[in-house]
């Protein structure tokens, strides 16, 4: 169907643009070229002072004003793989003062051992904390926590206790996605709970690479873990059993997660691994499902081995995403397994 | 930090391919002195026919006979190898129902000519259901043999995903995700066309 719409002259040649076009189809004047200049420099500017985040975020925003094919699209893009491989510890960080290290090794250098210790405890709270404002962050949006309560009222039924425990472990699993898109400068909403059937994040934005998309994507699962390792200890310490099944549901949800098809956690996290790191996490995966007698860690195992029949596996890899896929696809099943000795032991 | 960023102007748009004039998106040729929008492209008047002509063949009930014949095939033959699949477990693989909503879907709309739209998308639902409800064939197949009421048993089948959920959740959960697949999939191409817009005097014509 064609219909009339919006649009504008080009300044430059006179022409006009239709209202979907990010530059003049004669002229190529760029439509947003005001608003590109000025995000560019408060994204230089961020990125002068350190701030790599908002930095990323910026330059995230001129990729939705620039059409594709460019070369100040390519060159940004550029940009914010270098940004992103910072932000995630891959590449060093610029030292404000020329030398790698900055501030932090000159410190260290200063005050010795007790110095450095110090220093190793203050770079483990600063993200904990800053992590941690993020779980009362979907506490405040009334739609995640109206659905939230639906999510938990429509489940429960008899085991009220248990589908609020269960709720709780979503949440921060979904909360995990959050934070690291967030830690990227990609902007995602709240999350939303659809009774029956579970939670989602929804992002406005997409990662830069697999690296980045592989972090954001094995982040709801590494925060799931603590959020079941949380119930299993509630449950050890009070011996409760609700606890216990919250702790078992939640660590088998989250193998679920992993398992590398479609959308899921797993899928997003193996786009980062190169064929020998995907053969790694395919076999830990069946020995664990073998060991504990768990199907999902094998069913997980069995589709990372197969999926090296299709598609391209990450050329170079990424060893920080294998430990923690490995670290997932192991502790995950554990904390499952423990749960369920202990409730058949009570 | 110097970058490259550092160098970048935003007055004008360089391509990394040389872009001759207004060129159409489609076939290439020059658009004249007005073009039309499609997808985010400038296209010429004879493209914007073609356009015109897909959408109009998607919505004729011969389009819909063949994707729905094309796609109940492939549901069905998708449906009876995950019943097979089921047979020889304990338990459901369910996680294949998104592989099924994947491919339904994509059958679905490539007999369109991935024109696809609304009903197209309902239809790659409904059969990914029908498909995945198969899964539950081989607990009910002692009782469709025996029974002389099979009508009722079909029935029963198509409504095991549901009639189950309470005791299953996890699998209806992933049927679910699976029917997801299926919609997002058969999506199909927008098909709005807007314009005329003009190329204006003094532009550069196409070579």
């Amino acid at each position: 169907m064609s219909t009339t719409q919006e649009r504008s002259l080009c300044r430059g040649c006179g022409a006009e643009i239709a209202a979907s076009f990010l530059d003049c189809p004669v002229c190529h004047r760029l439509v947003h070229g005001a608003e590109l200049t000025r995000l560019a420099a408060e994204a230089r500017q961020a990125e002068e002072q350190g701030d790599l985040t908002t930095a990323l975020g910026t330059w995230r925003k001129t990729l939705e004003l620039l059409p594709s094919g460019t070369t100040q699209r390519a060159t940004i893009e550029g940009q914010m793989q270098k940004l992103g491989a910072m932000i995630d510890g891959r590449a060093p960080r610029p030292a404000k003062d020329g030398r790698q290290g900055g501030k932090a090794a000159g410190v260290i250098a200063g005050t010795g051992a007790a110095g450095a210790m110090l220093i190793k405890f203050k770079a483990l709270l600063v993200p904990v904390l800053a992590n941690a404002k993020f779980l009362l962050l979907g506490l405040f949006k009334l739609p995640t926590l109206l659905s939230m309560m639906v999510f938990a009222q429509v489940g429960g039924g008899g085991h009220l206790g248990f589908w609020i425990g269960l709720t709780a472990a979503i949440y921060v699993h979904e909360i995990g996605h959050v934070a690291t898109l967030r830690r990227y400068g990609i902007e995602a909403s709240a999350p939303m709970f659809v009774p029956g059937l579970g939670a989602l994040v929804r992002m406005k934005q997409y990662p830069t690479d697999a690296h980045e998309e592989a972090r954001t994507g094995l982040a709801g699962p590494l925060w799931g873990l603590f959020a079941s390792a949380v119930a299993l200890g509630l449950g050890v310490a009070i011996g409760s059993p609700t606890a216990l099944f919250v702790a078992s549901t939640s660590a088998s949800i989250n193998v679920f997660n992993l398992i590398p098809v479609w959308q899921l956690d797993g899928s997003r996290g193996l786009k980062a691994l190169s064929t020998f790191e995907r053969v790694i996490v395919g076999v830990a995966a069946i020995a664990v499902g073998v060991v504990t007698r768990q199907r999902m860690p094998a069913v997980v195992g069995v589709i990372v081995l197969g999926r090296l029949a299709f598609g391209k596996a990450h050329p170079t890899g990424d060893r920080r995403v294998l430990a923690l896929f490995l670290a997932l696809v192991v502790l995950h099943p554990a904390c499952a397994w423990v749960a369920d000795r202990l409730i058949g032991g009570a | 930090m110097t970058e490259p960023t550092a160098d970048l102007q935003f007055e004008h748009a360089t391509y990394e391919q040389a872009q001759p004039g207004v060129a159409c998106g489609m076939c290439g040729a020059p658009v004249g002195g007005e073009y039309w929008q499609w997808v985010g492209r400038a296209v010429c008047v004879r493209c914007r026919d073609r356009v015109f002509q897909l959408e109009a063949d998607a919505r004729s009930p011969q389009s819909f006979a063949r994707a729905a014949l094309m796609g109940a095939g492939t549901a069905l033959g998708c449906g009876v190898a995950y019943a097979v699949l089921c047979a020889f477990r304990p338990h459901q693989l369910a996680i294949v129902t998104i592989g099924i909503g994947y491919v339904v879907a994509t059958v679905v709309r490539k007999a369109t000519s991935n024109v696809s739209g609304r009903r197209y998308q309902v239809l790659a639902v409904v059969l990914t259901y029908m498909a995945s409800a198969m899964g539950y064939a081989p607990a009910l197949w002692p009782f469709i043999k025996e029974s002389p009421d099979q009508i009722s048993l079909y029935g029963q089948l198509l409504a095991a995903p549901v009639v189950n959920a309470p005791d299953a959740p996890l699998v209806v959960l992933i049927i679910g995700f699976g029917m997801y697949e299926a919609w997002r999939r058969a999506q199909g191409i927008p098909m709005t066309v807007t314009g005329p817009y003009r190329v204006g005097a003094g532009a550069p014509a196409a070579r």
